[in-house]
């Protein structure tokens, strides 16, 4: 049954008894009214008895017209009570009689009335009358007691209705009291037990335990609830589940791609060091490569040298012109070989720059002073402005490399005019330019001046020699040194080549 | 006349430097490799010493680290090396080398240089 419900059937109750309470009070006053009006009835039957014995005894002393008229009077008012009198039925015989002897006494009073019709008084009438009038008190005084008796029946009912009020009023109180107090045990009961056992239900699914069933089978509102939240509870519990199999799904996915980072990672660690030793292995081959291109080449150029020197003994032209040949091609080979491993030392990172203080003016001298020689030979102007003194911290040799391979091109491409070496210091960044007046280089083909192996093709100079290297390692080692070189070119009037690079190693550029 | 211990590994250069020392009037020795260089530059008494880098047995840094252990302290030792890395010459002066030249050797600057090491004597 619903709490509701039985909640509602409480109040009906209390309403029912409250009810029933009243009705009785409403019964019993009606009950007390009727014994009420029986008294009264009872009352005025004993006065008018007693007032009609008076007007007896007077008429029998005063036989006279009013004493008669005020005897009937009486009377009449007396039958008219009895009359309009509604009784119980067991005082109704009590009435009857009473009512019986209500018309004996007007009979009687009439024989007392004719007696005196007669006028004349005689011993006997006089005794007749005394006879009547005796007859006529019993019959008062019977009158009398049955009003005693209805007055005492009255009494009696209503001392039997307050009693009977009484009684039923504690009756119903105990049955209301009961009935409440019962619906109430049942009530309360039927809530917190259910509450209880859900409570316990709550409590159990807080410690994680989800399977835990409430499982209250009533058709309440508890039970509407508990049984709502064991729904709750399973669809908490496929939810749990099911995140949990996304979980683990998850955990797996991580754990599988922590084993692939793993594996990869040792793939990659492996692929490090052989890539290490292959570094290394390949700095070994460059620096034995070196050694043994140039071994051989040492013996050409130093044996073609001395025989050139005249060492070994006189030389004809012709053997002159051809040694000077072999030598030629001896150095371009040498150069190329120092060159190649210069770029291979570059590319695999293997180039090692050799920082020290040294007088930049000094070295430019030397450069000058190599490429005497050739300058005289085809009858070109080296002016060079230098400061005195000038020490700069960095890679001597890679510093004259790039100087000398300026120089060097400058020479090669020019064939008459001026070649001019500037250095200029100035915050710190050293400025050295290498300005010809030679043939120049086309706009197009200005990129292509740092790129390995370029040769740019000019008609008629096919016996230049180079390797097609110098600029290309030039850009590199000046790249190392932290160095910048730049080339400004006019086709056909001169090329500009500037190298400049910070005083000190390591600092920046403005 | 001075004695110059010449170690180099190749034939063809230890005839082309020998006799550039020879036709110069030096007393050459000579010695393919480093253990046999120290052998003759302990007993012999030398003016100079010309010290290849790269040697078959010891190379030319070991040698000259177990001459200058023995008594030459002050003996000029050469390198001449086409041994050519940044930083080697510092290196061999480093370790030892009195002075350092690079092949292929120019004939006339080569024998400039060996002269400036050598000790003057009076004659």
């Amino acid at each position: 049954m619903k709490i509701k419900i039985r909640l509602q059937l409480s109040a009906v109750l209390v309403i029912c008894l409250i009810s029933a309470i009243g009705l009785t009070l409403i019964f019993m006053s009606q009950q007390e009214n009727e014994a009420l009006e029986q008294q009264n009835a009872a009352n005025e039957i004993l006065e008018s008895a007693f007032e009609l014995n008076i007007l007896t005894g007077d008429y029998f002393l005063h036989p006279e017209e009013r004493a008669q008229m005020q005897w009937y009077l009486k009377h009449g008012s007396l039958s008219e009570l009895l009359m309009g009198l509604e009784l119980n039925l067991d005082v109704q015989s009590i009435l009857n009689k009473i009512l019986q002897n209500n018309e004996d006494i007007e009979s009687i009073f009439s024989q007392l009335v004719a007696s005196y019709k007669g006028q004349e008084i005689t011993g006997q009438e006089s005794e007749i009358r005394a006879i009547l009038v005796a007859q006529l008190s019993a019959k008062l005084f019977d009158m009398v007691s049955d009003a005693k008796l209805l007055s005492k029946g009255a009494q009696e009912s209503v001392t039997i209705a307050v009693r009977m009020t009484s009684l039923l009023i504690m009756i119903f109180g105990i049955v209301i009291a009961a009935g409440i107090g019962l619906n109430s045990f049942f009530l309360i009961s039927s809530i917190a037990k259910p509450v209880a056992t859900l409570h316990h239900g709550v409590e159990m699914i807080e410690k994680g335990n989800l399977d835990y069933k409430v499982g209250t089978s009533a058709r309440d509102e508890i039970g509407q609830l508990s049984r709502s939240f064991d729904q709750m509870t399973l669809s908490l519990s496929e939810e749990i589940t099911e995140r949990k199999k996304a979980q683990d799904e998850l955990q797996n996915a991580h754990d599988a791609l922590e084993i692939r980072v793993a594996k990869r990672t040792k793939e990659l660690h492996d692929a490090n060091v052989r890539l290490k030793e292959l570094d290394r292995l390949k700095g070994t081959f460059i620096s034995s490569m070196s050694h043994e291109l140039r071994t051989p080449l040492n013996s050409i150029i130093g044996f073609t040298g001395i025989m050139l020197q005249g060492m070994v003994g006189e030389l004809t032209e012709e053997q002159r012109k051809q040694l000077t040949i072999v030598k030629k091609n001896g150095d371009h080979l040498l150069e190329l070989i120092t060159d190649v491993i210069d770029v291979s030392r570059i590319e695999a990172n293997q180039m090692k720059l050799d920082i020290k203080k040294f007088d930049l003016a000094d070295m430019m001298r030397d450069v000058r002073d190599s490429f005497k020689i050739a300058t005289d030979e085809k009858d070109l102007k080296l002016i060079m402005k230098v400061p005195e003194e000038l020490t700069v911290e960095s890679d001597k040799r890679r510093m004259k490399q790039i100087i000398m391979n300026f120089v060097s091109n400058a020479v090669k491409f020019t064939d008459e005019g001026t070649i001019q070496m500037h250095v200029v210091e100035r915050d710190g960044v050293v400025e050295v330019s290498v300005k010809d007046t030679g043939i120049g280089i086309r706009k197009e083909d200005l990129n292509m001046l740092f790129k390995q192996f370029s040769r740019i093709p000019e008609e008629g100079r096919h016996f230049e020699t180079g390797t097609g290297l110098g600029l290309y390692v030039s850009k590199k080692v000046s790249d190392l040194i932290g160095g910048k070189v730049k080339v400004e070119s006019t086709y056909g009037v001169g090329s500009e080549f500037t190298f400049t690079f910070p005083l000190r190693y390591g600092k920046a550029m403005r | 006349m001075k004695t110059i211990l010449l170690v180099e590994d190749n034939g063809s250069n230890m005839y082309l430097i020998t006799f550039i020392l020879e036709k110069n009037g030096y007393n050459v020795l000579q010695a393919f490799r480093g253990e046999e260089g120290v052998k003759i530059a302990l007993k012999e008494k030398l003016d100079l010493i010309l010290m290849d880098i790269q040697l078959p047995d010891i190379d030319g840094f070991e040698a000259t680290k177990r001459i200058r252990a023995s008594d030459a302290p002050k003996m000029p030792i050469i390198a001449i090396t086409s041994y050519a890395m940044a930083g080697d010459e510092e290196k061999a002066l480093r370790l030892g080398f009195t002075g350092y030249l690079r092949k292929p050797i120019n004939p006339t600057t080569f024998l400039q240089e060996i002269e400036k090491y050598l000790p003057v004597v009076a004659v």
